[in-house]
């Protein structure tokens, strides 16, 4: 038991260290470099949640990263998507995850506390199932209940991206993206054809347009000087 | 600019409830025009009755009167090959057809559509047949070429 605690706190000093030395590399390297990383912000989107409430037949989340490279940001944004909607003739429904990744250019340069007026762009993909249960109805064949469905479907996207963020307290940043979805690349060969793509949305909307409003929270990857 | 955020918002929130546009495209009826084989112009012919394969039951066309240069079979969404029996001037010409169905919702709370795209077709006893227009919509456009 004394033994495995010993390891423990071996293993902890060890990690310390490592990150400790980490830590003072990439200080020394910022000083050098800009384009070394500063910090990381991690944010949640709180548009999802309010859509979820509001319109019942949509459940989901959003979380975004973005680590600054002097005035650009890579940014990774996450998510899960899902929709049921009710049709004249049927029910569809829709469930699936997606990414984006890019880049946002701040036009705020010099501003201390990383505060953005950005552009920039995106790359999305998502994967996802979706079910249609439906009734054809023809004067001559009647009434023809039918069901498909499209089980580990892709689609990938691009987006152009403006926003604002702004600090609001120490390590604490909120701020918007709007997004204009273009380009929505996916297989039409099967006979369901995709309707709504997590994360992008209605196939037919092109361009399709998104809103996310971000709180994000900063950890610090070099010190300030 | 500070109300941004808020605007913004609110376009996004009434987005996702926007409605599309309902207007049904789909059709399932086929339309095949007659034309002589020698000059290639449209052709009347006194059909006797036309039969679906598996519907023998109910005869689909039935006109011994007058003569036609067009008639709309209909095709049947729940498969995806049929074939159609044309009784004309004592003769029985056969015409199968292979389909495919791409089916979508066409916006919320619309209706979802079977759109029917023709991918094969013969025909025996007339001199030749050709696919003018694959898809079937509402317009009524010509599908097939039937050459007698």
């Amino acid at each position: 038991m004394r033994r495995r605690i010993s390891n423990y706190i071996f293993s902890l000093l060890v990690f310390a260290t490592g990150f400790v030395q980490a830590q003072m590399i990439m200080q020394n390297d910022s000083m050098r470099n800009p384009y070394i990383p500063t910090g990381v912000r991690i944010g949640v989107d709180v548009v999802a949640p309010i859509v979820a409430i509001v319109s019942k037949d949509f459940k989901g989340w959003e979380l975004n990263a973005d680590t600054d490279f002097k005035n650009s940001y890579l940014v990774l944004e996450v998510g899960h998507w899902a929709r049921e909607m009710v049709l004249e003739n049927g029910d569809y429904s829709n469930s699936g995850n997606y990414w984006r990744v890019g880049v946002d250019a701040n036009f705020l340069k010099k501003d201390p506390d990383k505060n953005m007026f950005f552009f920039g762009f995106r790359f999305g993909h998502s994967r996802f199932n979706e079910k249609l249960d439906y009734i054809i109805t023809t004067p001559e064949f009647g009434s023809v209940p039918s069901s498909l469905e499209n089980k580990n479907f892709k689609a990938n996207w691009l987006e152009l991206t403006t926003g604002l963020k702004v600090k609001i307290m120490k390590s604490f940043w909120m701020g918007y993206t709007g997004r204009i979805k273009l380009y929505p690349s996916f297989s039409k060969d099967q006979q369901l054809q995709t309707y709504d793509i997590p994360g992008y949305g209605l196939t037919f909307k092109k361009p399709w347009w998104g809103f996310s409003y971000y709180l994000m929270y900063r950890i610090p990857l070099v010190k300030k000087r | 600019m500070k109300y941004l955020p808020l605007i913004a918002l609110a376009l996004s929130l009434f987005s996702c409830f926007e409605k599309g546009d309902c207007t049904d495209i789909s059709s399932n009826k086929m339309k095949v025009n007659f034309y002589k084989f020698s000059d290639k112009k449209s052709k009347k012919i006194l059909i006797d009755s036309i039969i679906i394969e598996g519907w023998e039951d109910s005869v689909m066309y039935k006109n011994e009167v007058d003569s036609i240069t067009t008639v709309l079979l209909p095709l049947d969404p729940a498969v995806k090959e049929m074939t159609y029996y044309l009784y004309y001037q004592n003769k029985i010409a056969t015409l199968d057809i292979d389909y495919i169905s791409h089916t979508f919702p066409l916006a919320p709370e619309c209706k979802v559509i079977d759109l029917l795209t023709l991918t094969d077709a013969a025909a025996t006893v007339v001199q030749e047949l050709t696919i003018s227009q694959h898809e079937l919509t509402s317009n009524e456009t010509e599908n097939i070429k039937l050459y007698f």
